[in-house]
Order: C-alpha cells, then sequence, then structure tokens
C-alpha cells in the first residue's frame, strides 16, 4: 500500500515535465562530477558553501510550507489509509521538492571537498532541508522568522571556524560539523515526522494569507485618468509577489508594500553595497577588485527583477481590466509602470555604481548600465515571454503547485539564464553591458508596444484560465 | 459612443449578434456555427449542459476570445473596439476582484480605468446597495466568497453598463442578498444575458431564453413559451431537460 500511496502523491504533485527534469539534472551532475577535474578546497569555495548551507536553511524554515492540496483535504485525508504510509509519501514529496537539490551538488562539490563524508553531509542536510519545510507551517510567522535568522548565524559561525555548525563540513572542521549535520537531520526528521499526521496547510496558504485583513492606508483613484490610475496603483504600493525558487521548488508570495518604504530600504541597500565595496576594496583603486561584488549584487538584483515580472501578469484580473481598456493600451501602461517601481529598487544601486565609477572604481560604469538598463530592459521582456508562453493566474489559496507546471510553463525561466548571463559577463565589460542593453530593449520594446502581440496574449491569457 | 440604428426595415438592429460563429480550442470545438441576436433591452438567459459553450459564448462577446470564424458584435462594434467596451459590463463565473487591493480601492481603480464621472458617489452607492461598506478597507483576498461575489457585481455595473453579461450571477449569495440583487439586477436599464443553470433564477432576471448545446442554437424563445411546450405541472426544469437531452 506505501507504494501506490507514494506514486499517487507523487503523481498529484509533480509533473511528468518537472521529474524528467530533476532526472536530467542527476544525470548531467554525474557527467560533470567525471568532466571537472579535482580543484581541492579553497578559501573562497569553502566561503561560498557555508553561505549556500546558510541561505538554504534559513529560506526551507522561514518559506516552507507542505505540499498538501485542497484536494487532498477533501478526498486523500478521508480515505483510510495508515498514516504512517501517508506521512513517508508526503515526506518523499517534500524531499524532492526541497532537498534534492543539494544532492545535486555532490557533482561539484566532490571536486573540492574529498572527503569521504561528502555524501553523507548532502544527505543530511537534504533531510534537515526536507524537515524544515516540514515544520515551518506549524510555527507562527515571528517564529519562522526568528529561528530562521537565528539558524543562518549559527550556520555562518562556520565562517569564524565554529567546528559545531551545519556549514562545517565545508569549512574545515569535517568530523565535527558532520556530526553537528547528522544530529540536526535526525532531530528535525523526528519532528517532521511527528507533524506530517496533523497537516492542514497547504503549500501557500501561510504565505498567501500572510497579508493583514484591511488595508491600512488605502489610495484613492477618484479623478484620476484611466492610464494615470494605472501609474499612481503600481507607483504608490508595490505588490512584493513572484514566484520565488527555492532549493528546487518554486512557490508565490504576495505581500503589499509602500513603495516609499521598499525604496528606502533598497537606499540602504545600496549603500552597504558600496559600503561594502569601500571598506572591502579600498586599498586597490582602479584595479578590478569589485567585480565580485558588482557581479553578486547584479545577479540578485536579476533575480529580484525575475520574481517581479513573474507576478505582474499572474495577478491580473482581465475580466475588469481588459474589458476597460484595449490589451495594448493597458498592458503597455502596466509594464511601464511596473518598470519604473521596479526602477525604485534598481535606481539606488544604479546611483551607487555611478558613485563607484566616480570614485575610480574598475567596472562599476559597467555595472551601473546592467542595472539601469539590461535588467529593466530584461524584466520587460520576461513578462511578455511570460504573458506569451506560460501564463498561469493565482487565483487564490489553493493554486497550481510549481512543481505541476508543465513544460512551456516552466521554460518561462530561461531568459534568466541569458540575463543571468549578461549580467555576470557585462559587469565589468561596458561594451558588452551596453550592447547586451540595447539588444534587450530592442527586443522587449517592440513586443511591449506591438497591438497584435497583446491581442494574441489575450486569447492565450483566456484559453488558460484566466478569468 | 455607438447607437444603435433602426435597419432599413424599421426593425432595430440587435444590441448582441453573433453570426454563424465558430470556435475551437485546439482540435475541441466549443461552437459550431452560433447564431443568435438579442434586441436592445432583452433581458435573456444562456442554458445549456455542461460543456454546451456558454462562458466561450461570453468570453467571445467581451472580446478577449476571438471567433476562428464568424461575427460578434456588440451595439453594431466589433467587442473588442472601445465602443464595446465602453457600454458592456461582465461577470464571470467566480469572479476575482484585485485580491491586494481593497473593496472600495477596487471600485475605484476600475471606475478609474472605466473613465466613470462622480466616482466616488458612484462608489458610495454600490458600497451601500450591496452592503459592503463595513469591508470597504478590507483586503480582498480576506473577504468571504460571498462579499466577494457581491464586489464582482458592483465590479460589473461600476460604470452603468447598457449591455450587462452575468456568469451564473447569484453564486455564493446568501437568500436576502440574492432578493437585493436581483432586485438591483431588475431595475438597471439596459440589455442582460445571463448564463445559469438554474432555472427559477433565469425566470427572476429574465423573460427569454437561448438554449445551447454542443455549440450550436438549440432553441430560442420567452420563458412563458418555453412552459407551454410541457404538461401543465410539468416542472420547467424538466421541460429543459427534455430539450437539452433531444427528447423533444
Amino acid at each position: 500500500m506505501l507504494f501506490r500511496v507514494l506514486k499517487f502523491v507523487l503523481r498529484t504533485r509533480f509533473s511528468r515535465p518537472f521529474l524528467g527534469f530533476i532526472l536530467l539534472m542527476i544525470f548531467y551532475s554525474i557527467v560533470i562530477s567525471r568532466a571537472i577535474p579535482p580543484t581541492g578546497i579553497s578559501v573562497i569555495i569553502s566561503y561560498y558553501i557555508v553561505g549556500i548551507v546558510a541561505f538554504f536553511l534559513a529560506m526551507s524554515l522561514a518559506t516552507g510550507g507542505v505540499m498538501v492540496m485542497k484536494s487532498d483535504r477533501d478526498f486523500l485525508f478521508t480515505l483510510p489509509l495508515s498514516s504512517r504510509d501517508l506521512s513517508i509519501a508526503i515526506f518523499f514529496s517534500q524531499f524532492i521538492a526541497y532537498g534534492v537539490t543539494v544532492l545535486l551538488l555532490f557533482a561539484y562539490l566532490s571536486q573540492a571537498f574529498s572527503s569521504a563524508l561528502l555524501l553523507v553531509d548532502l544527505v543530511a542536510l537534504a533531510l534537515t532541508l526536507t524537515s524544515l519545510g516540514t515544520i515551518a507551517p506549524s510555527m507562527t510567522t515571528k517564529g519562522r522568522v526568528s529561528a530562521s535568522v537565528l539558524l543562518a548565524l549559527w550556520t555562518s559561525s562556520a565562517l569564524l571556524k565554529f567546528p559545531f555548525t551545519p556549514g562545517s563540513a565545508f569549512s574545515g572542521s569535517v568530523v565535527y560539523g558532520t556530526a553537528t549535520l547528522v544530529v540536526l537531520a535526525a532531530a528535525t526528521v523526528t519532528i517532521a515526522f511527528r507533524n506530517l499526521p496533523h497537516v492542514e496547510l497547504d503549500m501557500v496558504k501561510s504565505m498567501v494569507r500572510s497579508s493583514s485583513s484591511e488595508i491600512k492606508a488605502p489610495n484613492s483613484y477618484v479623478g484620476k485618468s484611466p492610464v494615470s490610475a494605472i501609474y499612481f496603483m503600481n507607483l504608490s504600493n508595490m505588490s512584493l509577489a513572484g514566484r520565488f525558487n527555492m532549493a528546487g521548488t518554486a512557490r508565490y508570495v504576495s505581500k503589499r508594500v509602500k513603495s516609499t518604504w521598499v525604496a528606502a530600504i533598497a537606499s540602504a541597500g545600496a549603500a552597504a553595497y558600496v559600503a561594502f565595496i569601500l571598506i572591502a576594496y579600498g586599498a586597490v583603486h582602479f584595479s578590478a577588485a569589485p567585480l565580485p561584488a558588482q557581479i553578486i549584487a547584479n545577479v540578485i538584483l536579476g533575480f529580484l527583477a525575475f520574481a517581479f515580472s513573474q507576478s505582474a501578469i499572474t495577478y491580473e484580473r482581465i475580466w475588469l481590466s481588459l474589458t476597460s481598456l484595449p490589451p495594448a493600451t493597458y498592458f503597455r501602461n502596466l509594464i511601464a509602470a511596473k518598470v519604473l517601481s521596479l526602477m525604485l529598487i534598481l535606481a539606488p544601486f544604479a546611483v551607487a555604481d555611478a558613485a563607484l565609477a566616480y570614485l575610480g572604481y574598475a567596472g562599476a560604469l559597467a555595472s551601473m548600465v546592467v542595472v539601469a538598463v539590461v535588467i529593466p530592459g530584461f524584466f520587460v521582456l520576461e513578462v511578455c515571454w511570460a504573458a506569451f508562453t506560460a501564463p498561469i493566474q493565482v487565483k487564490g489559496d489553493d493554486m497550481l503547485m510549481p512543481a505541476q507546471f508543465n513544460l512551456r510553463q516552466m521554460a518561462a525561466a530561461v531568459p534568466l539564464v541569458a540575463v543571468m548571463g549578461i549580467a555576470a559577463s557585462a559587469s565589468g565589460v561596458l561594451d558588452i553591458a551596453l550592447i547586451g542593453g540595447l539588444a534587450i530593449w530592442v527586443v522587449s520594446a517592440s513586443l511591449a508596444v506591438s497591438g497584435g502581440f497583446w491581442n494574441s496574449v489575450v486569447s492565450r491569457l483566456t484559453e488558460s484560465g484566466f478569468v | 459612443m455607438t447607437q444603435s440604428l433602426p435597419s432599413a426595415s424599421g426593425t432595430p438592429n440587435p444590441c448582441i449578434e453573433l453570426s454563424n460563429v465558430s470556435k475551437s480550442y485546439g482540435l475541441v470545438p466549443a461552437l459550431s456555427n452560433l447564431s443568435f441576436a438579442i434586441p436592445e433591452g432583452g433581458r435573456y438567459a444562456l442554458l445549456g449542459p455542461n460543456g454546451a459553450g456558454k462562458s466561450t459564448t461570453l468570453k467571445l462577446l467581451i472580446g478577449s476570445l476571438r471567433p476562428d470564424s464568424g461575427r460578434v458584435s456588440i451595439l453594431g462594434s466589433p467587442p473588442d473596439s472601445r465602443a464595446a467596451k465602453a457600454e458592456v459590463g461582465y461577470l464571470p463565473e467566480d469572479a476575482l476582484p484585485y485580491r491586494m487591493l481593497s473593496v472600495r480601492e477596487n471600485l475605484e481603480y476600475i471606475g478609474s480605468l472605466r473613465a466613470v464621472g462622480d466616482l466616488k458617489n458612484r462608489v458610495d452607492y454600490l458600497l451601500d446597495a450591496l452592503d459592503l461598506r463595513e469591508y470597504e478597507r478590507s483586503n480582498v483576498g480576506r473577504l468571504s466568497r460571498g462579499n466577494t461575489q457581491k464586489l464582482a457585481i458592483a465590479l460589473a455595473i461600476v460604470h452603468s453598463p447598457k449591455v450587462l453579461l452575468l456568469d451564473e450571477p447569484l453564486n455564493y449569495l446568501d437568500i436576502p442578498t440574492q432578493e437585493k440583487v436581483i432586485a438591483m439586477l431588475e431595475s438597471l436599464q439596459g440589455t442582460h444575458l445571463v448564463s445559469t443553470h438554474i432555472m427559477s433564477i433565469a425566470g427572476r432576471l429574465t423573460d427569454s431564453v437561448v438554449m445551447i448545446s454542443k455549440g450550436t442554437i438549440l432553441w430560442k424563445g420567452a420563458i412563458d413559451e418555453l412552459k407551454r411546450m410541457g404538461s401543465p405541472d410539468e416542472p420547467i426544469e424538466k421541460i429543459v431537460a427534455r430539450m437539452m437531452t433531444g427528447a423533444i
């Protein structure tokens, strides 16, 4: 019976393309592990891995959830099945969603970490990630965030050579670090299995419902023209919503925040970015030393733009907007407004890069072009691409699970690879940044202003079940 | 603004018209040479079994789908024209307003997109008329299904449309609210096309029927005429069921 339950649970949570993609990645990682010559452990790799482990652990706990759908609560959980079988099946599906990505790292890490304990480390880490994601819904939001921060700090303390952390196995303390990971995995798996029979929350409910029930400072649209209403809505508040990918699975989160807050936080982030570069690389003026920091900042901003692009259409209500205005008029202005709101986040970083360029740091000018031109252009392109290829509407709490996406919907992330490449390679080279930015804008602007394109998008949205 | 001018024969032009309309989703046909017309001021129910093509018909009428062949017009204009959009109000089944906005923000935002004059008073009127006043600042994502439906109805009529297309408008509403909405819809001027499975609702909101099945027209006429097709004591649902299954 366990096998049948397991098969049913997997089939109802993961699309075949998604499972195929996972298998492809496993195959790819095996090939890579054979192809890349051993490099040995380096301080930089060690720092990166500890950072990744801290990030994954914190995110698993902060944003975790159980892949249980409404139909499970209505039908599957009412069947006379063994709760043990059900728990194992759900845990295994959680493992595929949360944990398996970490195992894929084995191919790369085996080049750097020759320790025989590496596989044990990664299995323990994968089990811990899976369990934390399963435990998360039973905690309060404050508890989850606090525990995530503590977990991240504890893991990061490996960088200070503290041996008993989940990251220590990757920073020199192999035995103690592995032992810590194994104990942590055993503890979290035990708690997870205690929680699983009482699972009630679905994967996204806790996040989607985190918004308050009353809008504290509502906007007034009285007296606004149709076009100015679109800009006012998108510029006064930001819907921090998007499809996030975390440890192999994606999810939607949404939160309405005042734009001024977002701009203030972005400005603080940009100031911290400048301060970091000045402190870390201050002694090496006119060199290319800041490049890694710029690349990381630009890649993060690129991901942010991608996350924003996913929410541009998914939360749209075409029965209201497109029965009020022609599609091309509405979408052109909507995208322009959303690019401007994205610029509230990007602009402080562009200014920061300009300041660094003024101070003489190499690559900062190119980085500024990436932030101010390439990433906004990518945003427009991604909105158009996602609307055309893979429209998915977020209707409510009981929505499509990301792992159930079909191949076309999964392809929505393809441009992200291109822009990451441009963001990384153009960060230090002004010519690439300018040419890349120009190319992206030519394509994206052509699509965004095309009436025929948006008319075909409307049909696609409607046929995809948009309301 | 499009006017419905009398035709050469003197009869008024139809307000809603579908002429030989066909529409497929890939290889699956949804509508096949569907033709019917509804005169200005007409109150029609769109009936049909599941999968008959009712929702597709409504989506063609609001211009979010285009027919593979045939012609669709609203007040003489294509449904995706500005002229038609200005005059049409649409309520889909399981309508979803913007969930990140409050009730009032939804009404004001859509009212602004539709350039509704005296918007504040119009919104105030709708909030009171549909008992939404106490929820005006509420996040729509947190509303009950019934209140969401009331808001959706308000959004469909915020611009006082001349043509109202409603898909199961009374879904999720409690009985007192149903009566309130029925009274409100009855008081509205214009042409109404109501898609529903429930004959009692069709009887309250409309006086005529367009019945479709498998994407083609099955029958069109007055509800009274429909009743006369059965025996005197026969419930109208039975008559409709017999027609849909081809027994009449």
